[in-house]
């Protein structure tokens, strides 16, 4: 690693801190900074490196100490004499840094506030208003966890589906999380649905959401379009239509949808699970607007699109062959 | 990893813009965890500063977009141990850390001996310059004047005295930046 070069980086970042904490820099200067950051990543780090040694309380300790020792001798502080004092000197600029110190030790300690977790039962639906004037609609089945700091607001969705309408905040983001995904807003409404583990469907009613997939592609979807993101690939789906989801009030909308995936919604909505006597069923598509909290409305509908049958037995809807 | 970032609320940005703000996070999600170490701290205080710097964006022109992303990551981490400060908590263990704070790795006392004795073998001009500059703050304009050199002699000054006083803390080990 004893090349020339992180000499050299060095030498720049050191440059860079002097001239970036000057009160003015001309356009060029600024220019020339924000190319030099972005070409290498490890600037950046040499940059925070010496920005801190700049910073840091310790230099000024020790500046302090010398300033102090050489003050009465003047500026050419070649004098012996002054060593013994600014001994004594450095010992207690040391004393109060390390009282600064100290202080500063629980720094990061108490930053870790605990998510308070909220669940929903199959059929069940829950709005949750959160303390900042934002508020959650939780689908049946599902988990989310909420954690609020000065800084930051965040929830991850574990499990399902839910509607967010978010407060604008102009200090603190609001961010969803899953597994591969986060959800970055300012204000807006949208509506996530984890359909599977690895494919996220967004749909966004108001304000605008960039997405990024993990091959560093990029897209957006401004209010009054749904993507789906399955394995950092993206496809548009139909615009949504109106303000909110249809799922608030019992609604989904299939557009050659499987068979499998409305059981999984109606078992979101419904406190009898529905299963099917064949997974191939669960393979049939169906496209239509379907009443998803009604379950029997659903399985009639199924049924009479695809030749099959229902029966309800022991606490579950069973859909089979005819 | 997938991510979607919303923007604005009515506005949609150039495809451009978009990715520049996306390197403009993940060079303060950088620049942050270098000093704090914890990289989840460092995701909150990025996002908190993306936040910040597009309402200045809003509002004024901005020179440098990171050296200004930069300096408000600055004084957000300031915030956040002057408000752990006032909570007045006794420090019983160092909490769990990615790697060791380089702030705190800095505020040490082994750091301001090293510094100490650093700033004691320099040429006597060049400790004066970095006295004024960082403890008196003065530009090196005042000061190349008070002391008849030009302010590009100034800055390299401070250049080479910074770069002495990182190898001489790397030489103590204090901050092992190159053996990660």
């Amino acid at each position: 690693m004893m090349t020339c070069e992180p000499d050299e980086t060095d030498r720049e970042a050191a440059k860079w801190v002097d001239r970036m904490n000057r009160p003015v820099q001309s356009s060029e200067i600024a220019a020339a900074f924000d190319r030099w950051i972005i070409k290498d990543p490890r600037n950046v780090d040499a940059y925070a490196r010496m920005q801190a040694l700049w910073q840091s309380g310790s230099l000024r300790g020790a500046l302090d100490g010398i300033e102090a020792a050489t003050a009465p001798a003047g500026v050419n502080d070649d004098a012996p004499v002054a060593r013994e004092s600014a001994k004594g000197r450095r010992l207690a600029a040391l004393v109060l840094a390390i009282v600064c110190l100290i202080a500063a030790m629980p720094l990061i300690a108490s930053l870790t506030i605990a998510p308070s977790h909220i669940r929903t039962e199959p059929g069940e639906t829950r709005v949750v208003s959160l303390t900042d004037g934002s508020r959650i609609t939780l689908s049946g089945g599902s988990q989310i966890a909420v954690r609020f700091t000065p800084w930051s607001r965040d929830v991850s969705l574990d499990q399902g589906q839910a509607f967010f309408d978010v407060a604008h905040e102009r200090w603190r983001g609001f961010a969803v999380a899953t597994d591969h995904t986060d959800v970055e807003v300012l204000g807006t409404a949208f509506d996530v649905d984890r359909v599977k583990p690895g494919t996220l469907r967004v749909r966004v009613f108001r304000g605008l959401v960039g997405v990024k997939a993990a091959s560093g592609a990029h897209w957006h979807l401004p209010a009054a379009s749904a993507a789906e993101l399955t394995d950092g690939a993206l496809r548009r789906l139909p615009p949504p239509v109106g303000d909110r989801p249809g799922w608030l009030d019992g609604w989904f909308d299939a557009s050659s949808t499987p068979v499998a995936e409305m059981v999984e919604r109606m078992n979101r909505h419904s406190r009898v699970p529905v299963s099917l006597s064949d997974p191939a069923i669960g393979e049939l598509m169906v496209s239509g607007r379907f009443k998803i909290a009604e379950p029997e409305m659903v399985l009639d509908a199924l049924s009479a699109t695809h030749g099959l049958r229902w029966r309800k037995t022991q606490g579950a809807y069973v859909l089979s062959r005819q | 990893m997938q991510g979607l970032v919303v923007l604005s609320n009515a506005k949609e940005l150039p495809p451009q813009q978009m990715e520049d703000w996306g390197n403009l996070r993940l060079a303060i999600v950088r620049y942050v965890r270098a000093r704090i170490g914890r990289a989840d701290l460092a995701e909150d205080l990025a996002q908190e500063t993306l936040t910040r710097l597009i309402a200045v964006a809003q509002s004024q022109q901005i020179g440098s977009t990171f050296a200004l992303a930069f300096r408000i990551a600055d004084n957000l981490m300031a915030d956040v141990r002057r408000s752990e400060r006032r909570e007045g908590e006794v420090p019983e263990q160092e909490p769990a850390c990615d790697a060791p704070s380089l702030d705190r790795v800095l505020d040490s006392r082994r750091a301001l001996e090293v510094m100490s004795a650093c700033l004691q073998k320099m040429p006597p001009l060049r400790r004066e310059v970095i006295v004024r500059r960082r403890l008196k703050e003065e530009s090196c304009r005042a000061i190349g004047e008070d002391l008849s050199m030009s302010a590009k002699a100034v800055e390299k000054h401070i250049t080479r005295g910074l770069v002495d006083l990182r190898r001489a803390l790397e030489r103590a080990g204090v901050d092992q930046a190159r053996d990660r």
